[in-house]
């Protein structure tokens, strides 16, 4: 732990002091609307929890209040076991970094006035006030590698670079505060595919070398496929499904979730004029006739037809009724 | 007879102070064609030029845009078209979705106004007349609560709501062709695969043409008969949508299809694309691809290539198109 943990000892929960993030019973609210009701999940050191869902299912709510940025009502977030919903002021500040965020949108999230290596240089500041400037730019210049950036970026401003550099300056702001916990909002969902796929890899790529846990926040489910190993679907604030990603995907036992896989475009005319208005494992053409992955985009979830039959291998309970301590 | 045809379409702008005689040329030479009742795909990236591709065949570039080349609706020009015609094309004959809704109706109008302008502009008639068609057009696109649809302003619907509305406008005066640019890529999924169904039942049943603007290979491969890939302003590869999706013919469409992450992935690093389309394009000698293409040789970056013809009424834009596909 950074050496600015805060001890607040009433509040530490040992039963999940290895848990990065434990989100129990969550509750918020805007005014009578439960915008998140009653949501819990477990995020593991290193684990990459994807939390799917359309608008206005309370996915973003949730995100908020994790980042502490939003209190909720009931419930409790504990951001390695310290409780993130009870804390205040300076304990706050200093729990909030440890968890950071990257934005749908890059050029919206950094100020178009900085340089590169201002933008990268203004985390680390707070993340590590003791350092000289010197010192600094040497980390500025580790950061900006280790997501790929040279240092012939560091002197450009963000309406200097595209759309994929600019989200790869915000990840290195968010890594510059060494935190434990990335949450990852559509991260890519406002870039073009080709660049999709090198943001995908690299922030693969990034978990595996620093260890880095994620909440991934996303509507798309190919996304969600590379990125992430547990699954929780929400719906109208609830989780109505969570579980291994191979599982979900491949063997969901919700409705919601089967219209949500059965609802990615890629399987041709016939399924789309063939699948049942709730979409629930429509047949895929050709029998998955989908030589390699270069092939065909969004092929055909060659296992959704047998998804809807498929005895769900483990019931998946959301785990909002999990054990309490 | 081809309901569309758009031949050798360039499209430039003045650049004051830029290099290349001052001007850019985001859509250069793009040769397009749509059949009744077919859907063509245009899809592409980020500034390939599948929107202005979209806008000029509706004679909406911008004013600072000069095009040249031809588009026909049934053989009749309408690049450089007077304005007073183009203004009886457009929405009677050639109608547009556009991408959000929300943005694409008036806001301080009810529906009803809205419907009844297009409807009454185009086909004349009392507003009651206007109106009993508008309820009708609505039911078809499965609205069926009209009297409150027509009564309502847009930000009081929902986007899929919104968008099947904008769908019953465009459907309104029987075009032939519809250009949709974009037309799902606002909406949740689910809504999104609706509307696409939609579409394509009202197609089934009005039989007009759809020229479909997309980023979404996915969703060109569920609506499109034929697809057009464009890269920096140049159709690369076009040919029907099943032939083109399994067995690419251009390197670019091949990496394209390769960096779309699926739910059936298994977890391999994703092929990505290195590199960028060059800032001028107008400053390269060769192929516009060459700088990012695996398959480059000495000739690729040289020379520019011509457009290849294909068996199976393909083609692509490339010296080295795929030869297991022209075989």
């Amino acid at each position: 732990m950074i050496p600015d943990t805060p001890h607040i000892p009433d509040t530490v929960d040992v039963s999940s002091a290895s848990d990065v993030l434990r989100v129990q019973d969550l509750v918020v609210t805007y005014g009578r609307h439960r915008a998140v009701d009653g949501v819990g999940f477990r995020i593991a050191p290193g684990e990459s929890y994807a939390v799917v869902g359309e608008s206005g299912c309370g996915k973003t709510t949730l995100a908020r209040t994790v980042l502490g940025l939003l209190r909720p009502v009931a419930g409790e977030v504990a951001l390695e076991g310290v409780r993130l919903d009870r804390a205040r002021g300076r304990d706050l500040r200093a729990l909030r970094r440890r968890v950071q965020i990257v934005f749908q949108n890059p050029f919206a999230a950094l100020d178009p006035r900085m340089t590169v290596a201002r933008l990268v240089d203004e985390p680390l500041r707070l993340a590590q006030p003791d350092l000289t400037a010197a010192g600094r730019a040497e980390a500025v210049s580790a950061l900006l590698a280790s997501v790929g950036l040279a240092d012939r970026f560091l002197g450009r401003r963000p309406h200097e670079l595209s759309g994929g550099q600019c989200q790869r300056v915000a990840i290195a702001r968010a890594l510059a505060m060494d935190p434990v916990l990335l949450v990852l909002d559509e991260p890519t969902s406002a870039l073009d595919v080709s660049v999709q796929a090198q943001v995908l890899n690299l922030l693969a790529d990034l978990r595996q070398r620093q260890g880095l846990a994620y909440l991934l926040i996303s509507h798309d489910l190919g996304v969600v496929r590379r990125l992430a190993d547990r699954i929780g679907v929400m719906h109208a604030g609830r989780l109505v499904e969570e579980g291994p990603a191979q599982q979900v995907l491949h063997a969901p036992s919700a409705d919601y979730t089967r219209a949500l896989i059965a609802a990615v475009p890629g399987r041709g005319r016939a399924a789309l004029v063939g699948g049942a208005e709730a979409g629930a494992g429509a047949p895929a053409p050709g029998g998955g006739a989908r030589a390699d992955r270069a092939a065909g985009p969004a092929p055909a979830l060659a296992s959704a037809s047998s998804a809807a039959t498929a005895p769900a291998s483990e019931p998946s309970a959301p785990s909002s009724t999990g054990s309490s301590q | 007879m081809t309901l569309l045809t758009v031949e050798d379409l360039t499209i430039e702008f003045p650049r004051p102070g830029g290099r290349s005689g001052g001007t850019t040329r985001p859509v250069r030479g793009v040769t397009l064609t749509v059949e009744p009742g077919q859907t063509l795909g245009v899809v592409g990236e980020t500034g390939c030029g599948k929107t202005l591709t979209g806008l000029a065949v509706l004679g909406l570039l911008p004013p600072a845009a000069r095009a040249r080349g031809s588009i026909r609706l049934d053989g009749r020009e309408l690049l450089g078209a007077p304005p007073s015609q183009l203004r009886a094309v457009r929405g009677a004959e050639i109608a547009m979705v556009f991408q959000n809704p929300a943005t694409a109706f008036d806001p301080v109008r009810p529906l009803r106004t809205q419907f009844e302008r297009v409807i009454r502009r185009h086909r004349g008639g009392s507003r009651e007349q206007a109106g009993a068609r508008a309820a009708k057009l609505l039911a078809e696109v499965e609205l069926h609560d009209t009297d409150r649809v027509l009564g309502s302003y847009p930000h009081q619907l929902s986007g899929g709501m919104l968008q099947r509305a904008m769908i019953a406008l465009a459907l309104s005066c029987e075009p032939r062709l519809i250009i949709a640019d974009e037309s799902t890529s606002a909406l949740d999924v689910t809504v999104a695969q609706q509307v696409r169904r939609l579409l394509l039942r009202l197609q089934h049943a009005h039989g007009f043409g759809v020229l479909f603007v997309t980023h979404n290979l996915g969703e060109a491969r569920d609506l499109c008969d034929r697809v057009a890939v464009l890269y920096a302003g140049e159709v690369v590869e076009t040919g029907p949508v099943e032939e083109v999706f399994t067995a690419p013919a251009h390197p670019y469409t091949k990496a394209l299809l390769a960096a779309v992450p699926t739910v059936d992935d298994d977890g391999a690093p994703l092929a990505s694309l290195p590199g960028e389309v060059p800032a001028d394009v107008l400053a390269v000698t060769g192929c516009v691809f060459a700088n990012r293409c695996p398959q480059a040789e000495d000739l690729c970056r040289s020379t520019p290539p011509a457009a290849h013809t294909l068996p199976g009424g393909r083609s692509a834009l490339c010296h080295f198109a795929d030869p297991e596909v022209a075989a």
